[in-house]
């Protein structure tokens, strides 16, 4: 209730609230590392869970038993269909905690039931109320099985569509920062902390007032042009840490374990930069960081910077760094689409035979592996788009997972 | 004086409807609705072909004979407009260049004719006949014009938007009207999403650049128009059937029962009570059955952002950059644009005003054509009255030597053209 009112009285402030959900299991465990974090107590924690031991350990923030009556509190096991159907109970409790918000942010971790069926029913009921958000997730370790890795890539397609943006985050990459013998349970904690870092870091971009604008809408923008992967670093030092701690805060964005290291900030596309610091940052320090990292990327690398100040930050600064690469496929096909007839006309440009193989002109429909059906029109015309069969429902071909109810 | 009456008549057969509007031009040259009828196809048109002439033919009488009724017997068989859609028909652009016979260089009436002429000289395949065209700009010197006449250059060059269909599909149609006695030389076909963009965008759009989608049964059409212009347009043989069947798939549910939830309401209904689950008939005569209002939502997003993405993906690679070039957004039309996320996701995937296309000028006589299912008709019909002065004139402009051949269904910016040329 006292929550209630608080945001409510937050409203009037110029400044913006930001909610956090964590969904499943791996999500409450991230806002639970994330409650203690001082950076993190402007943000409102939701946890969002089918198992009541894991919400029961839970204490900083809102909890919602989700779909208690089909698991009676037990969790999903595993099942997609019952993560969705869980959460779509609780869609108006969510609404609820999610009134008055002015961004989200969604978090847990792909390959299981509640948070792999239930994400995209958090995108359905975020996109219904127009907020801005951010869906930041892991993918499961490789050592976990093929069918949690499969699970977690039907999520990812069906989230895809759904939400505004989404950063997935591989465990995996977690190896390149951590050595060979490191137990699992440490690897486990080791990806908890480093998501809900990453999270503070992403929820910068919401807030303030920034010096050097760098915001959602930026981010937005960039992930939107093409299919990308992305890459997540963040750097924290303050004074007392050391003598440079803008040599620091580089040195940590780079070790960052969702980074994967300096090649990733070479091969991006796209780098997006934020540095948050304390009202007494000094020009030359952050001209100093902004070089440096821009030095680290790629000749052709987009680089979108923005600085933002904090009061709360007093002395630190924190450096954010969102490496985007750009899916190759898709380039080549933007490259190999015919150039406007109008232009043609002045001197014919001459068609490689590669491009030619790449016409549009053959369609070929796609063999149905998988059991499909057209339904009215099974016996009509052929009907295909870039070798897709049109008259299959969209969700068949995308292979996404539908709940046909009672 | 006397004035002799011009009846128009438009046709429009399209996937779950035969539209039949008779009308005239009152003297100011605008359309005044005389009679109007619509029959449900059953099913004998899919995807915008005639899959079943034993269905359509009947519609198509009763139809027709009401409209007539309802016009006071006045139907003309020798002027008809006839919408067509359908996965026959395609698109290209033409280009015709001329370099000015006369000796100061300067443009004339033949010579912009003669470009014209030479931009339809484009090889669309034995099987294909040419639908319409449209004029969609003229460079001088590879400089942009808006009308080129008088204008001294080196080089006149004239982009003509072609849209073509299978002569035999086209055929089929003009054939299921033969049989009610129209003389088959008088038909007009129609590409349906051009007869929606006269009937459906005010001239400040076409002027300023729109996209029109036209949403329909069993296709999309979209056009996009700048300039007063035809730039480029494209269509999928995926509409809004498509929508209740992949429902009817995805859901075990029969597809009368899914068609019934997307058009009566409920399902927005169910969605602003804020409930998860919907109950709707498996089988017309069956009980009821909780569906998650989460499933549905998703069936359909997937498929309508699909659509609106192969439209944007068709669009681009025939004129690439045209989307971002159009300053006064997107229109959606057809019956389509009644189910309301269908306009949410063309805002969201397109990301520029979108609005929903009711038929313009249409007069209180016929309330039923306001609803954007008749964008197609009423343009239909529209495109009748422009293509009428654009003939007149240029009979006109005949008189003073002038080829028309070339000009003979380029209605858009031509008929301002030529009554600009008149003045002279």
């Amino acid at each position: 209730m006292s929550e209630e009112l608080e945001l409510s009285s937050g409203m009037d402030n110029t400044e913006v609230k930001t909610v956090v959900i964590g969904i499943g299991g791996a999500g409450v465990n991230i806002l639970r590392r994330l409650s203690v974090r001082p950076e993190a107590d402007d943000l409102k924690l939701v946890a969002v869970d089918s198992d009541s031991e894991t919400l029961g350990r839970f204490s900083a923030g809102i909890g919602i038993e989700a779909g208690f009556q089909w698991t009676d509190g037990r969790g999903c096991g595993g099942n997609t269909i019952k993560g969705q159907r869980a959460l779509s109970v609780v869609r108006t409790q969510i609404k609820e905690q999610m009134q008055g918000a002015g961004q989200i942010i969604v978090t847990g971790g792909f390959g299981k039931g509640t948070a792999t069926g239930g994400a995209t029913i958090l995108a359905s009921i975020i996109r219904e109320m127009k907020l801005p958000s951010i869906f930041i997730m892991t993918q499961p370790f490789a050592f976990e099985g093929p069918r949690r890795r499969r699970q977690a890539e039907d999520g990812i397609r069906e989230l895809l569509s759904a939400a505004d943006i989404l950063m997935c985050l591989p465990n995996d990459l977690l190896f390149s920062s951590m050595p060979a013998d490191t137990p699992a349970s440490e690897a486990y904690d080791k990806a908890t902390d480093s998501v809900a870092q990453s999270i503070v870091g992403i929820a910068g971009l919401f807030q303030g007032k920034a010096m050097v604008p760098a915001d959602y809408a930026d981010l937005h923008e960039v992930m939107h042009r093409r299919k990308s992967s992305c890459y997540l670093g963040l750097g924290y030092a303050s004074e007392t840490d050391g003598l440079n701690r803008v040599h620091l805060a580089i040195e940590r964005m780079l070790d960052s374990p969702f980074m994967g290291g300096l090649e990733h900030l070479k091969e991006a596309d796209c780098l997006f930069l934020v540095l948050t610091s304390g009202p007494d940052l000094p020009a030359g320090e952050m001209k100093r960081i902004f070089d440096t990292v821009s030095g680290f990327a790629g000749e052709n690398t987009e680089i979108i910077a923005g600085a933002d100040c904090r009061p709360g930050m007093k002395d630190a600064i924190q450096l954010t760094a969102v490496a985007i690469c750009y899916d190759e496929k898709e380039e080549v096909r933007e490259l190999r689409a015919p150039s406007r007839p109008q232009s043609q006309s002045q001197n014919q440009p001459d068609i490689s035979p590669d491009a030619t193989e790449f016409s549009f002109d053959v369609e070929q429909g796609e063999l149905p592996l998988i059991n499909v059906s057209k339904g009215i029109f099974a016996n009509s015309s052929p009907n295909t788009f870039e070798g897709e069969d049109l008259d299959v429902p969209t969700f068949q071909r995308r292979m996404i997972n539908v709940d046909k109810g009672m | 004086m006397f004035q002799r009456k011009e009846i128009i008549t438009a046709v429009e057969i399209a996937t779950s409807k035969v539209r039949v509007l008779v009308g005239e031009a009152d003297e100011e040259g605008r359309g005044v609705v005389l009679g109007y009828c619509e029959r449900s196809t059953d099913n004998g048109v899919c995807k915008g072909e005639i899959t079943d002439l034993d269905k359509v033919i009947p519609a198509l009488r009763e139809a027709i004979e009401e409209a007539d009724a309802a016009s006071g017997f006045e139907l003309d068989r020798n002027r008809i407009f006839l919408a067509l859609s359908g996965g026959g028909v395609a698109s290209t652009q033409g280009i015709g260049t001329v370099i000015p016979a006369n000796r100061d260089g300067r443009i004339t009436h033949q010579d912009i004719s003669e470009a014209q002429k030479n931009a339809l000289n484009r090889s669309i395949g034995y099987d294909r006949v040419i639908l319409n065209t449209f004029e969609s700009g003229c460079l001088i010197d590879g400089r942009p014009v808006r009308n080129p006449l008088g204008q001294s250059a080196e080089k006149l060059e004239v982009c003509v938007h072609i849209i073509h269909g299978h002569r035999k599909r086209v055929d089929n149609f003009i054939n299921a009207l033969r049989d009610f006695g129209f003389n088959p030389d008088h038909i007009k076909p129609v590409f349906s999403g051009a007869a929606a963009v006269f009937g459906t965008l005010t001239m400040e759009e076409r002027e300023n650049g729109v996209l029109l989608i036209d949403f329909g049964a069993g296709t999309t059409e979209a056009a996009a128009v700048m300039h007063d212009g035809m730039q480029a347009s494209c269509i999928t043989s995926v509409g809004f059937q498509h929508l209740a069947n992949d429902l009817a798939v995805g859901l075990d549910v029969h597809i009368s029962s899914c068609m019934k939830m997307l058009v009566d309401g409920s399902l927005q209904k169910a969605k602003e009570a804020d409930l998860s689950f919907i109950e709707i008939k498996e089988r017309p005569n069956s009980a009821m059955r909780k569906v998650p209002i989460n499933s549905i939502e998703k069936i359909i997003a997937l498929r309508l952002q699909e659509t609106i993405d192969i439209v944007q993906r068709k669009l681009e690679r025939d004129t690439p950059g045209i989307l971002g070039s159009l300053g006064s957004g997107c229109v959606v039309t057809g019956g389509g644009s009644l189910f309301s996320p269908t306009l949410e996701v063309c805002r969201r995937q397109l990301g520029m005003p979108v609005r929903c296309g009711r038929p313009i000028n249409v007069g209180a006589s016929h309330p039923e054509l306001q609803s954007p299912c008749c964008g197609v008709i009423w343009g239909a019909f529209r495109y009748g009255l422009e293509m009428r002065n654009v003939l007149e004139e240029g009979d006109d402009r005949n008189i003073l030597e002038r080829g028309i051949e070339a000009v003979d269904s380029m209605v858009m910016k031509k008929a301002q053209a030529l009554k600009r040329a008149l003045k002279i």
